[in-house]
C-alpha cells in the first residue's frame, strides 16, 4: 500500500508540470491518499492471466487515406487553425523567447 | 416527468401553424434570459436566429407548411449543446478557464449531423470542467442549479444539459458520458438520458477526457426523442476511427411500435444483486423495486444476475479515466490555443512556461492529472494502470456472462436523489462513489439509459438505469419505452 505524503505529491506534481501551493499540497495529500486507499482494494482481485482491457473497441481500427484536407481560412484570409492561438506571427504560432 | 413538448408534438404544432421555428427559438431565448439556473455558458443567438428564420421561411415556401420529417427529422428543433463539443466560430470552453477565449474552428460531427437534420443550436451548456465531476460544482463559470430545487445539484458532469431540458430551456440537449455524466444528471433532473454503445457516435469535436470511455448522447424529455437524436447522430465517421461499422436501425419505429403495445411479455430482465447494496437511499430502492414488480406483473421474466466485480468499479475507473485524462490534457500548452497567462511570458524555460499555463486548470482537474500521472509513472504502472485494465476486462466479462441469460439489466442510476450543493464538494472520494452504478456499463462500453420512474418525498426525481449488450440500442429503447409507460 502506497503512503501518500507531501514528498510524493510534490514529486508527481513536478512530473505533471503543475505548480501547487502549500494549501493545495495538503489537500491533495488527504484526498489523493483517500482515493488511492480505495483503489488499493484492486489488489484483492485475482487477475492472473487476464489481458488488460485498454481500448473501448476490439476491432482493428480503420485507416483513412493520407490526404491533405484544406481546413480553411478565417475572414482575414488567415488559416483557421491559428484563430485561437494566443500569439501568431505570419502563418505560425508565436512563443516568448525562453531558451537563451 | 417533464410535461413540456416532445419533438413530435412540436412538429405537429409547426404543421398546424400554431408556432414556427423562429417563434419557438425566440421563446426559448426569452426563457433562458429569465432563468437563474446558470445552465448556459455561451449563447449563439445570431447564428441560431438566422437559422430559425431561414427554416421558418422554407417551411412555408419550400415545404408547403408541413415539416419535412423524412429528410429533416429535427426540423426547427432548438437544442442545447454541452460546452465540450465544438461548433465552428463559437466559443467552446469545456467550462475551463484554460479555454475561456477558444473559438473552435470546426464543428463536432454529432452537432453537424443534428444541424443537417434541421436542428437549431441555442448555445453551449454549462458542465463540470473538462467533464470531470458529478455535481456540476467544478465549473469555472459557476455551478448549475437543480431545475426544481435550487439548493441541490443537478448532477454532473452534464449538469447544464440536465437542468436546461428539465427546466424547458431547450427541447433536448447533448451531453457526454465517461462514467455516468449523462445518466446521473438525467436521473437527478427527472429526464431521459442515453449513453449509446461506445463507438456508436463520432467523438470528433468532443474535447477528450478519457478516450476509451467518452461517448456523446442525448438528454431528452421522452424516450422517443432520445431514440431520434441517437439515430441521427450514429454511424461511421472518417474523423473518428473508433466509430463502429454497425447498422443504425430505425429506433424511433422501435419506440413507437413498443408504445403502441407496451408489454414486457417475454422480456428477460436481469437484476444484479450487487446493485442493491446497503447505502442506497430507501426511497430510491423502493422506487426501483416497485418498477421491477410492475414489469413482472405485466409479464416480464425477472432474473437475478451477478456482476461480481461491481464493488471495484469506482477504483478501476479512477485509475483508467485519470490516466487517460493526464495524457489527453497535456495538449493545453498555451501555444496553439487557450489562455496564456502573463506569468508564462516571463518563464525562464519551456517547463516553467508550461507550468504557468497549466495554472489555468481547476482543483479537480489538477487532482485527476496528478492521480493519472502517478498511475502511469515508472514503478507504479503495473500495480495501478495495468491492474485496473485487467479488472476492467473482468467487469466486461461479468456483463457478457449475465447477458447470456437476460436481455437488459436494470438498477438504480445512483444511490441517492440529487444531493445538496456543497454536501460532497469537500470529499472527492464520496463524490466519486455517486457513480458506482453507472461506471460499470461505461467500462464495458455498453449502451445504457436513465428513465425517470418516481419522485421521493421531497419531490426529487429517481431514475431507473437500464443496460443492454453492445450495439443493442433497439432492445434498450424497447425496455426504456415500457418503463416510461408504466411509470407515467
Amino acid at each position: 500500500m502506497i503512503e501518500v505524503n507531501e514528498g510524493l505529491i510534490r514529486k508527481v506534481a513536478e512530473l505533471s508540470r503543475l505548480e501547487l501551493n502549500e494549501q493545495e499540497i495538503q489537500e491533495y495529500v488527504k484526498s489523493i491518499g483517500d482515493i488511492l486507499k480505495h483503489v488499493d482494494q484492486l489488489s484483492q482481485v485475482n487477475t492472473d492471466g487476464i489481458e488488460p482491457m485498454v481500448y473501448g473497441v476490439d476491432d482493428t481500427l480503420r485507416l483513412r487515406p493520407d490526404e491533405v484536407i484544406e481546413f480553411g481560412t478565417d475572414e482575414h484570409g488567415k488559416p483557421k487553425v491559428l484563430s485561437s492561438a494566443p500569439e501568431v506571427m505570419d502563418d505560425g504560432y508565436k512563443v516568448p523567447q525562453i531558451i537563451g | 416527468m417533464s410535461n413540456t413538448k416532445t419533438i413530435r408534438e412540436i412538429h405537429d404544432a409547426f404543421d398546424a401553424g400554431i408556432t414556427n421555428p423562429l417563434a419557438l427559438t425566440q421563446a426559448f431565448y426569452s426563457k433562458i434570459d429569465q432563468s437563474k439556473h446558470n445552465a448556459f455558458i455561451t449563447l449563439c443567438k445570431d447564428r441560431a436566429l438566422k437559422q430559425a428564420e431561414q427554416l421558418t421561411q422554407d417551411l412555408k415556401s419550400k415545404h408547403g407548411g408541413k415539416v419535412p420529417r423524412g429528410t429533416h427529422p429535427l426540423y426547427g428543433i432548438p437544442l442545447g449543446i454541452k460546452d465540450v463539443l465544438t461548433m465552428d466560430g463559437v466559443r467552446t470552453t469545456a467550462a475551463s478557464k484554460m479555454l475561456d477565449n477558444y473559438i473552435s474552428p470546426y464543428t463536432a460531427t454529432a452537432v453537424q449531423k443534428l444541424e443537417n437534420a434541421g436542428a437549431i443550436s441555442l448555445g453551449k451548456l454549462n458542465m463540470d470542467e473538462f467533464a470531470m465531476g458529478s455535481s456540476n460544482e467544478n465549473s469555472a463559470y459557476g455551478n448549475v442549479l437543480h431545475p426544481t430545487h435550487p439548493d441541490r445539484v443537478p448532477g454532473g458532469s452534464s449538469g447544464g444539459s440536465g437542468t436546461a431540458v428539465a427546466a424547458d430551456l431547450c427541447v433536448a440537449a447533448l451531453g457526454t458520458d465517461t462514467g455516468g455524466s449523462i445518466r446521473l444528471p438525467a436521473s437527478f433532473c427527472g429526464i431521459v438520458g442515453m449513453k449509446p454503445t461506445y463507438g456508436r457516435i463520432s467523438r470528433y469535436g468532443q474535447i477528450a477526457f478519457a478516450s476509451s470511455l467518452d461517448q456523446i448522447g442525448p438528454m431528452t424529455k421522452s424516450v422517443e426523442d432520445a431514440a431520434l437524436l441517437t439515430q441521427v447522430m450514429s454511424g461511421v465517421d472518417m474523423y473518428d476511427s473508433t466509430t463502429a461499422d454497425q447498422p443504425v436501425e430505425d429506433w424511433v419505429k422501435v419506440v413507437r411500435d413498443t408504445a403502441a403495445n407496451p408489454s414486457p411479455q417475454g422480456m428477460r430482465i436481469g437484476v444484479p444483486k450487487e446493485y442493491f447494496i446497503d447505502g442506497i437511499d430507501s426511497e430510491v430502492r423502493q422506487a426501483i423495486e416497485d418498477t421491477i414488480e410492475k414489469l413482472k406483473a405485466q409479464g416480464a421474466e425477472i432474473v437475478p444476475v451477478s456482476l461480481p466485480h461491481t464493488e471495484y468499479a469506482v477504483a478501476t475507473y479512477y485509475v483508467v479515466a485519470v490516466s487517460e485524462a493526464s495524457s489527453n490534457l497535456s495538449r493545453y500548452d498555451g501555444v496553439r490555443f487557450g489562455v496564456r497567462p502573463k506569468a508564462a511570458m516571463e518563464a525562464g524555460s519551456p517547463a516553467e512556461f508550461y507550468k504557468k499555463v497549466r495554472a489555468n486548470f481547476g482543483a479537480e482537474v489538477k487532482r485527476r492529472i496528478i492521480l493519472g500521472t502517478f498511475a502511469l509513472s515508472s514503478g507504479y504502472y503495473d500495480a495501478y494502470y495495468r491492474k485496473a485494465g485487467q479488472v476492467r476486462r473482468l467487469m466486461r466479462n461479468d456483463f457478457e456472462a449475465a447477458f447470456k441469460n437476460v436481455d437488459v439489466i436494470v438498477s438504480p442510476v445512483a444511490p441517492t436523489t440529487a444531493f445538496k450543493i456543497g454536501e460532497k464538494a469537500k470529499n472527492p472520494l464520496q463524490m466519486y462513489l455517486t457513480d458506482i452504478f453507472t461506471i460499470p456499463a461505461s467500462m464495458a462500453g455498453l449502451p445504457a439509459m436513465s428513465v425517470p420512474v418516481a419522485k421521493d418525498h421531497q419531490g426529487l426525481s429517481i431514475g431507473m438505469h437500464l443496460i443492454a449488450p453492445r450495439f443493442k440500442e433497439g432492445v434498450l429503447l424497447k425496455a426504456a419505452t415500457i418503463v416510461e409507460r408504466i411509470s407515467s
